[in-house]
């Protein structure tokens, strides 16, 4: 079992979660359905308290989940308690670093990447329950501990495993490239703490 | 990709050549290079087959569609 570390607020501890390398579109689409339940009650409340509903709101993954019909394309999660706490879709085309860091490097496409609503201070204020999903890590570099308190997971828990998904993605066994060495992560949209 | 299957490639020794040059180039093994081109192939396919065009710039910026069969 692939292992991601997540964060849980209340607690501040650092649990455990699975690490599902690929979704299937029915995983996707399920997970989809369950998260719009939830906003849709969150996004009553809000609303009721006339407060701001969250940028990516609209976001639907039963609608982002037709991109899985292409190799090009993959989707990751992370499952805690049998619920899906984020996703994160990718490209698996092999992309350069346009930086000059990362100049020749193989780097990985994000193409969307959410955490569950309940994990959101944006849908449920104090009460989010995981963080560290999402992005807060965008060099693949380690951060070390945030705050005091125990050590939380270094980077986001989907972007953890980017040297491994990197290794899968562009070839597997007998690639020769380091790839896990540079992984620069270029986000288009994201929604997640 | 759970399941993998393996499958015999011939290829003329010009293909051969042009493949490891590709693998050279991009630090990829042969398998990698052969998947990243079926993944762009079925998604340029599929955006071509919905009415999408393909377009290649050069470095004045003037575009050629690449027609695709």
């Amino acid at each position: 079992m692939n292992i991601a570390q997540l964060w849980e607020r209340k607690t501040d501890r650092v649990v455990s979660a699975e690490l599902l390398p690929e979704m299937t579109p029915e995983q996707v689409v399920q997970t989809g359905g369950r998260w719009q339940r939830f906003r849709i009650q969150a996004r009553a409340r809000l609303r009721r308290e006339r407060a701001p509903v969250p940028e990516h709101d609209h976001w639907d993954w039963d609608e982002k989940s037709h991109d899985l019909k292409f190799t090009a394309y993959r989707c990751l999660g992370i499952r805690y308690e049998d619920e899906i706490q984020g996703l994160m879709m990718i490209s698996t085309l092999a992309v350069e670093g346009r930086l000059l860091v990362h100049k020749g490097k193989p780097v990985l496409y994000v193409k969307y990447i959410e955490s569950a609503p309940w994990n959101l201070k944006a849908y449920v204020g104090a009460e989010a329950r995981f963080g560290g999903i999402g992005i807060f890590s965008d060099s693949g570099g380690g951060r070390g501990q945030r705050g005091r308190g125990v050590p939380r997971p270094d980077r986001s828990a989907l972007l953890a495993p980017v040297g491994a998904v990197l290794r899968k993605v562009y070839g597997g066994p007998g690639n020769r490239s380091g790839c896990g060495g540079a992984a620069l992560l270029r986000n288009e949209r994201g929604a997640g703490a | 990709m759970a399941d993998k299957k393996t499958m015999t490639v011939n290829l003329s020794d010009a293909e051969m050549r042009a493949l490891e040059e590709i693998c050279e180039q991009k630090d990829l093994s042969k398998t990698a290079v052969v998947r990243q081109a079926l993944r762009l192939y079925q998604l340029v396919n599929a955006k071509i087959a919905g009415g999408g065009k393909l377009f290649i710039e050069d470095e004045k910026k003037e575009k050629a569609e690449l027609m695709v069969i």
